[in-house]
């Protein structure tokens, strides 16, 4: 007959890691419990220095996903010269301006690991200079100058831009009709496009400081020339205006769901974005541009993939001047392939939190965080979560044997191409956009006399 | 909104501490002892939690209270500067250099574990540390700093450290070492060995054993638990002296010994051989044998020896791991 410890010793074993692990469960929960309620203000009397919760929050992840963006930023300077993805596909098509414009599929080195990526390339034509035939050459060196000054100081100052709009006179001025949602009076509600950034928080080089930007600052985006000297790296946020997302499940003639991915996104800018080349090559003047590294946002929301949403994703914007001052525009935009789109959690207790959230109009926020902290470790539904889009994506092809992607195009690719179409329209009306900010001011190295909006960063 | 959750948060510690004093009074024996050790912990915790990055000013409260509050205010110090971006100040007096360091190493170090909860490989996150920790920290303090990972994983995030021990094996001893001492250290802090039923020392003393997976790692998760106990307990040598008697047979004799001597040389270090150090030295012991062996006779060693070489040279950060 077998030792009876024998027979135990596996039960014992298997109730001895049970109890380690819950052990170790319950340090865990607690001690993020505690280091959440207890977490400092760390401002300093006399300075702008300290930081809500909240921010240390995105503050905590720069280094993470500022090494992320380089990493993808490495990679496409390695792949975009020779041209070569696993995947090239057209995105995009533009009329009457030459452009070049494609969409791609690849795998990344990215925080150690392969990452499965995409992205979009356009380039267009921008401006050239108009002069006699004996002054081309000077005018092609100063398109060159006034180029890297739009583009180095004032660019990211101008990104977004309002539309302009036409109006019928109406017997009521437009804003006084106090009929609400049921008025047809004309609302003075500016459609705004392109991107709106605002400067939030940066590092210095020297001393590794981390400061907030004054308010009155936060639209007047710093010379991307002090980055690098001056800035280690700055924080800005972004909003893309008129981002939205849409989905046909019954086909373009069909009900759409429309998404609107209107979330504010974090990005940082390091010296390695910033492009400022003189003379690159024999045939340019030279090459001048911003980019960034999308920070993904701490707390989880509905969307689970977008702006904010990216485990890794970098912009640039180039603009280059050639020998005849002719300038060109090339942007590219690399992320991450989402693995989910929407996030619909089906823990109760997280709908309960959020509940709370809603009813205190986010007021109970900071106490409710080391509960969630808390009910995310304990809960045994923390882990269950539903994306309803990917979800009727499977389901329809698993149903029709693949023929829902092959012939109706209800594939996770379909809407990866759609995204990427989304975001291509998105620079290319920035890019359109400015253009007409870029012809208004007569000389871009005459900062003093630069109009108020265009130093003060906010769009007319 | 934050300053309420911070005195909700200062409340109950107030009257934990005031509760436990209260309960001390009632109780005696073993008992008392657990529950001195607890109000020990509460006390170091509150001064180390609620201490802010206003630099000035907490030194001089620093230089106002009685040298163990001194350490743990110290700490949180170093741990409030780098939660808040901002690098150790310059010219910081020599004997705060130890805490403000190992301070500054906790804040990396908890920014590093959430990292790799977040999902970043564990690897280059601990090698983003220790570039960090090198970075800022003055030349033989870096090791200190980077001892803080351990601690940090295995109160906030102990389903990571098998993981980061394993990373961590792959690029060298020294660091493996380190990340284990500061596991034993933290040993001492979890919530599940801080409240007074059963021995929590003995708790944690049973951890240092089993979790590490090689002595490398258990020997330096003992010397982190004693470096611990001895500068929380240090004005109540009483608790250490009770907790050798009850373990007269520790396997790893010198490892735990090791973490003693530690801590008495960086008490030293910030302190001086003052009358706190020498009434612990010098405490009568039921079991006088085992206390000479294992605390007064290799600390006075060391701090005839090796504690002018650390004033000298300034590598306190030896201090950290066993090799």
């Amino acid at each position: 007959m077998a030792d009876r410890a024998d027979l135990f010793a596996p039960l014992t074993r298997a109730l001895d890691e049970m109890g380690r692990d819950l052990g170790q469960g319950i340090d865990g929960a607690v001690s993020r419990t505690v280091q959440g309620l207890g977490r400092r203000d760390t401002a300093q009397p006399g300075t702008t220095a300290g930081f809500t919760a909240d921010e240390r929050q995105i503050l905590d992840r720069v280094d993470e996903y500022l090494s992320r963006g380089l990493d993808l930023d490495r990679w496409w300077r390695a792949a975009s010269s020779p041209g070569a993805f696993e995947d090239r596909f057209e995105l995009g098509r533009t009329f009457n301006e030459p452009a070049r414009s494609f969409g791609f599929y690849d795998t990344a080195q990215v925080a150690g690991r392969r990452m499965p990526i995409m992205g979009n390339f356009q380039e267009m034509f921008y401006d050239f200079p108009k002069s006699p035939r004996a002054d081309r050459a000077a005018a092609a060196l100063w398109m060159r100058d006034q180029i890297r000054e739009f583009v180095l100081r004032s660019f990211m100052r101008v990104s977004d831009f309002r539309e302009p709009e036409g109006y019928a006179e109406a017997d009521v001025a437009a804003g006084r009709s106090r009929g609400g949602a049921l008025s047809w009076c004309p609302r003075e509600d500016a459609a705004r496009k392109g991107f709106g950034f605002q400067q939030l928080f940066y590092k210095l080089a020297g001393t590794g400081e981390i400061g907030r930007f004054p308010e009155d600052r936060r639209f007047a985006i710093v010379d991307q020339r002090e980055i690098g000297p001056r800035y280690a790296w700055i924080l800005l946020k972004v909003r893309i205006f008129d981002f939205n997302f849409t989905i046909r499940p019954l086909g373009p003639d069909g009900p759409r769901l429309v998404l609107p991915l209107q979330e504010d996104s974090y990005l940082v800018v390091s010296r390695d974005f910033v492009r400022d080349e003189n003379a690159p090559r024999p045939d340019l003047l030279g090459r001048y541009g911003i980019g960034y590294a999308f920070i993904k946002n701490p707390t989880e929301g509905f969307f689970a993939f977008g702006p904010g949403e990216f485990d890794a994703a970098i912009e640039r914007i180039d603009f280059e001047v050639d020998t005849a001052g002719t300038t060109r525009v090339a942007m590219v935009f690399v992320a991450n392939r989402p693995e989910r789109v929407a996030n619909l959690t089906l823990d109760p207790f997280d709908w309960g939190l959020r509940l709370t959230e809603l009813m205190s109009l986010g007021t109970a926020s900071p106490v409710l965080q080391p509960v969630r902290d808390l009910l995310t470790a304990v809960s045994p539904f923390r882990e269950l979560r539903f994306d309803p889009v990917y979800t009727y994506v499977d389901l329809a092809n698993l149903l029709t044997g693949g023929v829902a992607a092959r012939e109706l195009c209800i594939s996770r690719e379909q809407l990866e191409k759609e995204f990427l179409v989304k975001h291509f329209m998105q620079h290319y009306q920035t890019v359109a956009g400015s253009l007409a900010t870029w012809r208004l001011v007569k000389d871009w190295s005459d900062e003093a006399n630069l109009p108020d909006w265009v130093r003060h960063g906010r769009s007319f | 909104m934050s300053e309420i959750v911070q005195a909700m948060v200062r409340l109950p510690w107030e009257m934990s501490r005031v509760s436990v004093g209260a309960l001390l009074a009632a109780m005696g024996g073993e008992g008392l002892l657990s529950w001195r050790e607890l109000g020990e912990k509460l006390r170091a915790f509150e001064l180390f939690q609620g201490t802010t990055a206003a630099t000035e000013e907490e030194l001089a409260r620093a230089a106002s209270l009685d040298p163990w509050s001194r350490l743990w205010v110290l700490e949180g110090l170093g741990y409030a500067l780098r939660a808040a971006g901002r690098p150790l100040p310059q010219g910081l007096p020599e004997a705060a250099a130890v805490p403000l360091h190992t301070g500054m190493g906790l804040a990396l170090a908890v920014r590093a574990v959430e990292e790799v909860e977040r999902g970043r490989a564990p690897r280059e996150a601990v090698q983003t540390f220790a570039a960090l920790c090198a970075d800022a920290a003055r030349p033989g303090f870096a090791g200190a700093a980077f001892e803080g990972l351990g601690l940090a994983a295995r109160t906030l995030r102990p389903a990571l450290v098998p993981e980061l021990g394993r990373a961590l094996d792959g690029l060298g001893a020294d660091l493996a070492a380190r990340f284990w001492h500061g596991l034993g250290r933290g040993l001492f802090f979890v919530p599940t060995n801080v409240f007074p039923w059963g021995s929590p020392s003995d708790r944690a003393l049973d951890k240092a054993r089993r979790e590490p997976p090689h002595d490398l790692g258990r020997r330096n998760a003992l010397a982190g638990l004693a470096w611990a106990m001895t500068l929380v307990d240090l004005r109540h040598p009483e608790l250490l002296d009770q907790f050798l008697q009850r373990h007269a047979d520790l396997p790893e004799p010198d490892a735990f010994s090791h973490g003693i001597v530690s801590a008495v040389l960086v008490w030293a270090g910030v302190s001086g051989r003052d009358a706190i150090l020498d009434r612990f030295l010098a405490h009568r012991s039921e079991a006088p044998g085992l206390w000479l062996a294992r605390v007064r006779r290799p600390s006075e060693e060391a701090l005839a020896v090796r504690l002018p070489a650390l004033l000298r040279d300034g590598r306190w950060e030896d201090l950290f791991r066993i090799l």
